[in-house]
């Protein structure tokens, strides 16, 4: 049942977001041919001008449209008209909320990949290119001091980092409406107003641990000193248990308070 | 004797306001049974409890025995007053919808009605008048093989002439081990297709009686007792 | 064959008059195979349970008989039909003459309006 889901997700939101992702990277070759290879002058400054306006413009429209598409998409599939019907499919509550999880996290990174794929494709020089490494080269080189030498495990909390982010983000998002359903008027301002206060709790939480683990370690609260062999694992675990409690509290919500109008 | 549906005691309450109050029920199988009341008499609180839509605060409801979840969702089919699907949806994708999550679903039988209909199902929803929606929605729901079938007011925003093919088709559609309960406001127009009728009033049912029954103990139809019980 | 079921009186007992009045009309020929029950309250419009029930009684009084294996039939028996029939008449019958004795005619006063009446419908 969890793959039919998922399977109708992909669909629904495939048509949609697979356009623009097709148009910005085809947007993105043009681009390059016209830096590269293209006349410069007259009237083609300002085709050149547009173009590459045009370009960082549907970056942001990819970006908005994942983050937006994926906010009404839960609400509209689950919580307006169209959750008459997936509430009496026979599937498990948990089911309808993993599905949608995966494929916006799916989506996230695509998008997130396409948008890299996009600025290299169009302006990416070898020299570019280089510098790019190499500043990044040397930024990591820090994060491997902090860590000891210790790469593998770097790689494995910094992905997990993201990863989790990711996955927390959304589920925010998910136990937000969740939560915002209940108030039978105001469905979209209590979903914000909900939203709101999970932020600043998550918030608040985290600064607090952080503090405490800098203290601890540091003996003072400024936590900038405790980074990053404190930041990360702090941050993994607040992000672990923010997902479990989201996930869980917003299947509480559709399996027992479900309340279509 | 094994009922399609058996509440007890059964009580639902939204924030003060009680909708379903005590509502003892049976239905037994093989039934075309009629849910009449006025609005916010309970009748949508009771389909949606039936449905696993709402959660009882009080007492039981249970659909061949089991409680509403995923198997009661498997053998129950459920037709709302809204329109359900999603706009940007061809109708074949629907029925494929369909197919995909449901095993009793009768896709041929599907094709057929849209056919009879006049339905293209190349067509996208988006592009479908609302009555002509409310057709697809009925033609889903009369496709699966459920052993409970909750329309609610399926004939209300159709023309005369397919009002006439939706009960021509709840009626050769019915198998004695299948229940089809009809929530509506028509009744004059349904009282022929049903064997019982149900009076809800206040969260509480006030009658549920045979329609013959009624006939013969009041000397009237349904409808008139309706409207003398319900009078405003 | 149009099936006119009113609102006030029972369904099932508007069935039974209907097909009575059809197999004494010969609409429904003796002997004749019925559709199943369900075509036929679908055809009649009405819920199958109520049209069974009909067709129970009518299998009660003999006028129709189910065989196990193709189905109902309408009877054979041409005797049984003509009871029918003649019951049917005498009920008709019955009914007039307590309308008219209402009026005020007496038996010979009736009799003269009858012989008169068939006398225009010949013409």
């Amino acid at each position: 049942m969890l793959r039919k889901l998922m399977k109708h997700e992909l669909k629904a939101t495939a048509r949609i977001l697979v356009p623009l992702c097709l148009v910005l990277l085809f947007i993105s070759v043009v681009n390059r041919f016209m830096y590269k290879v293209g006349p410069k002058e007259g009237i083609f400054m300002f085709i050149n001008g547009f173009m590459f306006v045009f370009q960082i413009f549907l970056i942001f429209a990819v970006l908005a449209s994942t983050i937006i598409f994926m906010i009404t998409r839960f609400y509209k599939n689950l919580l307006s008209d169209e959750g008459y019907l997936m509430f009496t499919l026979p599937v498990k509550s948990h089911h309808l909320i993993t599905s949608k999880l995966t494929v916006a996290v799916m989506w996230t990174i695509t998008s997130i990949i396409v948008l890299l794929s996009s600025l290299l494709i169009a302006f990416a020089t070898p020299e570019s290119v280089n510098n790019f490494i190499n500043g990044f080269k040397s930024n990591f080189a820090e994060l491997v001091i902090a860590f000891d030498g210790n790469w593998t495990l770097l790689w494995i909390e910094l992905i997990s980092l993201i990863l989790l982010s990711i996955v927390a983000n959304i589920l925010m998002v998910y136990v937000s409406i969740a939560v915002g359903q209940l108030f039978t008027k105001h469905k979209i301002i209590g979903s914000f107003v909900s939203y709101v206060i999970f932020y600043n709790a998550i918030q608040f939480l985290l600064l607090i641990l952080l503090a405490i683990f800098s203290y601890t370690y540091s003996g003072s609260i400024d936590f900038t000193h405790a980074l990053p062999r404190g930041i990360f694992p702090i941050s993994i675990s607040v992000l672990l248990v923010e997902s479990i409690a989201f996930y869980v509290i917003t299947n509480y919500m559709l399996k027992r308070k479900l309340n279509l109008d | 004797m094994n009922p399609i549906l058996e509440c007890k005691s059964l009580t639902k309450r939204y924030s003060g306001f009680t909708a379903l109050s005590n509502v003892d029920l049976t239905l037994e199988r093989g039934r075309i049974v009629g849910l009449l009341g006025p609005n916010g008499s309970g009748k949508t609180t009771l389909i949606k409890l039936i449905n696993g839509l709402l959660v009882p605060e009080s007492g039981s409801i249970r659909i061949a025995g089991m409680e509403p979840g995923v198997e009661t969702k498997k053998i129950v089919s459920y037709l709302p007053e809204k329109t359900y699907l999603a706009d940007w949806m061809q109708v074949s994708q629907v029925i494929e919808f369909f197919q995909d999550f449901y095993e009793n679903f009768d896709s041929k039988k599907a094709y057929a009605m849209l056919s009879d209909l006049r339905i293209d199902p190349k067509k996208r929803l988006k592009t479908l008048s609302k009555g002509t929606k409310e057709k697809v929605q009925l033609i889903l729901v009369m496709s699966r093989k459920a052993d409970l079938y909750c329309l609610d007011e399926p004939i209300g925003g159709v023309d005369p002439a397919a009002r006439d093919y939706i009960l021509n088709t709840i009626i050769t559609n019915y198998n004695e081990n299948a229940t089809v309960l009809i929530s509506t406001h028509l009744i004059s127009d349904i009282e022929k297709v049903l064997d019982e009728v149900i009076f809800i009033k206040d969260g509480t049912v006030t009658l549920h009686s045979s329609v013959d029954d009624i006939r013969l103990k009041e000397g009237k139809s349904v409808d008139s007792l309706f409207r003398e019980v319900f009078k405003c | 064959m149009q099936w006119n079921i009113d609102s006030e009186r029972p369904v099932y007992i508007q069935l039974l008059e209907l097909i009575q009045a059809n197999i004494i009309s010969g609409n429904f020929k003796p002997g004749d195979k019925l559709p199943s029950v369900r075509d036929l309250a679908a055809e009649a419009g009405v819920n199958p349970n109520t049209m069974q029930r009909a067709l129970t009684e009518l299998e009660r009084m003999e006028l129709i008989y189910t065989n196990r294996t193709s189905g109902r039939y309408i009877t054979s028996d041409i005797g049984v039909i003509k009871k029918l029939k003649e019951r049917s008449a005498m009920n008709i019958i019955e009914e007039f003459l307590d309308k008219m004795k209402k009026i005020g005619f007496n038996e010979e006063e009736i009799l003269e309006l009858l012989t008169k009446a068939l006398k225009e419908m010949r013409k």
